[in-house]
């Protein structure tokens, strides 16, 4: 499956919007009957391109071309939040992290005193919400810290009516700068990502 | 059989507000067909009674639950026709002179899906199917006393509270 590009990196990330419709009815009565629609909620990323080249620009762009601005899905990890986390060696390994992720969600893990969970990406389950741990894994080593970021092995591209709109020009024309001139083509845009179950 | 619910399920249908989520699955039985299909109306896949319902883009349209004789009319749209789909139908379907397809259906808790006893499904016949390759609709009538049958299948009505007094 395809992988969103990890360079340009975005000049900012957007805390996530999160998406989780309910089942309600309402009655007569003014008490209503409330369930929640899916296993758990989904996140909707904000990704602003600020200043970007038009090489950086098009390896973008082509990417979302490439995955048909939606169609198909992708995997995506976020580019700019790289947390500090506490590794307990337990079975399974326990993470202590003010994390805000829910039962389901994923992560990738690097940089651990746990040579076998680096660099794997591990769903998640919730025990509070300073903790949770990684399905599937097994205590080995001492207690640690390491990094996490999150991960999401299926992601799409959001786009208005399948229109992705044009960036912004802050400088034209759109080519490849060619010396002396190498301030040409620099632009602002934005890509929004949604998780998908 | 009247409906019965756990416990557990009780108490939980009774809560007013829940992080519970219900959801119905299906199981298609397909006379000559190798096994059935299980799907669930759910994001997840749901094992319910050691099996897998996979999640599957369905929706219910009308779901007519009359109160007098007449029986219940369900009508589910399958979002995608896949390959599995367009197999089932060419083989059992539209080269079967009277094809006899089956559907259990229960209301699930998906957290505690086995709380639903496996007898206790809603069982349809399908009455008619189209599709254009593309999505699937198909009409479901619960099986009973029908003109053709005069010994019910199986029972399939939730109860009124009233276990002696017949519903239908």
């Amino acid at each position: 499956m395809a992988l969103y590009p990890a360079s340009p990196v975005p000049s900012e990330v957007h805390p996530p919007e999160i998406i989780d419709p309910m089942i309600e009815f309402q009655s007569d009565y003014g008490y209503s009957i409330r369930r929640p629609r899916t296993s758990r909620p989904r996140r909707r990323w904000t990704l602003d391109y600020l200043g970007v080249n038009t090489a950086n620009m098009r390896v973008v762009r082509d990417f979302l071309q490439e995955v048909r601005l939606g169609a198909v899905d992708f995997q995506w990890f976020h580019p700019t939040a790289i947390e500090l986390a506490l590794f307990q060696p337990s079975t399974p390994v326990n993470v202590l992290l003010l994390h805000g992720m829910t039962t389901g969600m994923w992560v990738g893990v690097s940089n651990t005193p746990n040579p076998n969970i680096n660099g794997g990406v591990f769903q998640i389950t919730r025990t509070t919400n300073a903790s949770f741990t990684l399905n599937g894994t097994t205590g080995v080593g001492s207690e640690g810290n390491g990094n996490v970021i999150i991960y999401l092995p299926h992601a799409t591209a959001i786009t208005q009516e399948g229109t992705l709109s044009a960036p912004s020009t802050l400088i034209g024309p759109e080519r490849i700068p060619i010396a002396p001139d190498i301030y040409r083509g620099i632009y602002n845009f934005q890509v929004t990502i949604e998780e998908q179950f | 059989m009247p409906l019965s619910l756990s416990t557990a399920m009780i108490v939980e249908k009774n809560r007013l507000t829940s992080d519970h989520n219900w959801c119905w699955v299906f199981e298609v039985q397909i006379a000559g067909a190798p096994g059935p299909l299980r799907l669930a109306m759910f994001d997840q896949p749901i094992v319910f009674h050691g099996q897998t319902f996979v999640p599957a883009g369905l929706q219910v349209d009308s779901l007519e639950d009359a109160t007098h004789a007449a029986l219940v009319n369900l009508r589910v749209t399958i979002q995608t026709v896949d390959q599995v789909m367009m197999a089932l139908y060419e083989n059992y379907w539209v080269t079967t002179q009277s094809p006899d397809w089956r559907v259990l259906q229960w209301q699930v808790d998906t957290a505690m899906p086995n709380e639903m006893p496996y007898g206790n499904a809603n069982v349809y016949s399908v009455q008619q199917t189209v599709t254009d390759l593309m999505s699937a609709v198909v009409e479901l009538v619960l099986e009973g006393i029908t003109l053709t049958s005069i010994i019910p299948k199986q029972r399939y009505v939730a109860t009124n509270g009233f276990a002696n007094l017949p519903r239908r």
